[in-house]
């Protein structure tokens, strides 16, 4: 693994990969940050093992007193076990997350506001940009969401799109599809439950989509993407 | 058809995915089985039973669990269609 990706990275205009590149692990977690004008939004707030690993890289680019929102697309630990630490470094923000994440984002202990997005139009105003939240329902939570930058286009996924791999990059390589596969078919419930939500994004402009496990698919590899989860084999129930 | 060998493939691929294409070839020369930088298996036709249980156990033994879980579902799934016996390993 290339040492640069021991760094942030800039995505877009006000979009960057903070993750942290634990190297024992094929199943690596990635965190974003969206700075607009003075509001910080970190999106997947990361594991508390990673925490201070990955804090630290953030204050390399910004300021994390100026985080207003966690964004939380679902509320598994891998994502918002870190909370409560970030909370303990900067304080109480805004915790934003489906309302059937955030009742059990709660148990974490967190002392942040409780922002449901299915309760604010699926929107938030930051300075320069508006970020739209897309549901995504069972992919593989009942409160799965996806985040859209409407400035950049960039998609962060959550989960979807996700995938394993020791061998990491930064940027998805010619074997991630099948990383992706290896991810997906044990964590999504059905065919037809990826179908419907995949129609959600399918005409969406996204200039590239960013999981928080696995690799950044870049905007030329999108569709391929999408139609590679559309026809994914899972329901793993089938076979057990 | 060779189903065996079509599992193969599926191990080779998943593997590349999951471990990089260097080590994937790396583990299945010492398992015997010789593949290129491609994925290409040599002798495919000469794939058997035995050959999938050998460089599953051999996976299992070097990267452990993960490797088994990345192609669980697809050998599975391949077994069931076409109603041959599942990897020992994958039981």
């Amino acid at each position: 693994m290339s040492e640069k990706y021991k760094k942030p990275e800039k995505l877009a205009e006000g979009n960057y990969w903070v993750g942290y590149t634990n190297t024992d692990s094929a199943f690596r977690t990635n965190a974003y940050i969206i700075q607009s004008g003075d509001e910080i939004a970190l999106i997947d707030a990361g594991s508390a093992w990673f925490f201070k690993n990955m804090s630290a890289q953030i204050e390399t680019i910004v300021d994390v007193n100026k985080i207003k929102y966690f964004i939380q697309h679902h509320q598994d630990p891998d994502l918002c076990s870190s909370l409560p630490f970030w909370e303990k470094k900067i304080g109480p923000r805004k915790i934003l997350a489906h309302s059937k994440a955030n009742i059990l984002i709660y148990h974490y202990g967190v002392k942040s506001e409780l922002v449901n997005v299915d309760f604010i139009n699926w929107e938030l105003q930051m300075p320069d940009r508006l970020i739209k939240f897309i549901f995504m329902p069972y992919m593989h939570s009942p409160g799965e969401i996806m985040t859209y930058d409407t400035k950049t286009k960039v998609l962060f996924s959550g989960d979807i799109f996700g995938g394993l791999s020791f061998d990491w990059h930064l940027y998805a390589n010619e074997d991630y599809f099948e990383a992706m596969d290896a991810f997906m078919e044990h964590y999504m419930p059905s065919k037809e439950i990826v179908n419907i939500n995949m129609k959600k994004i399918e005409n969406l402009e996204i200039s590239m989509i960013c999981p928080q496990h696995g690799s950044i698919i870049p905007g030329d590899r999108v569709k391929d993407a999408i139609e590679n989860m559309k026809n994914l084999e899972c329901g793993s129930y089938l076979y057990e | 058809m060779n189903v065996y060998k079509n599992m193969m493939d599926v191990i080779v691929r998943r593997e590349f995915a999951l471990l990089g294409r260097y080590q994937t070839r790396e583990i299945f020369k010492n398992a015997g089985i010789n593949i290129d930088e491609k994925g290409n298996i040599r002798n495919p036709d000469d794939i058997e039973p035995e050959d999938i249980d050998k460089i599953l156990n051999e996976l299992k033994k070097q990267i452990g669990f993960i490797s088994i879980l990345v192609v669980k579902l697809p050998l599975r799934r391949l077994a069931i269609q076409n109603n041959v016996k599942l990897p020992k390993t994958i039981l």
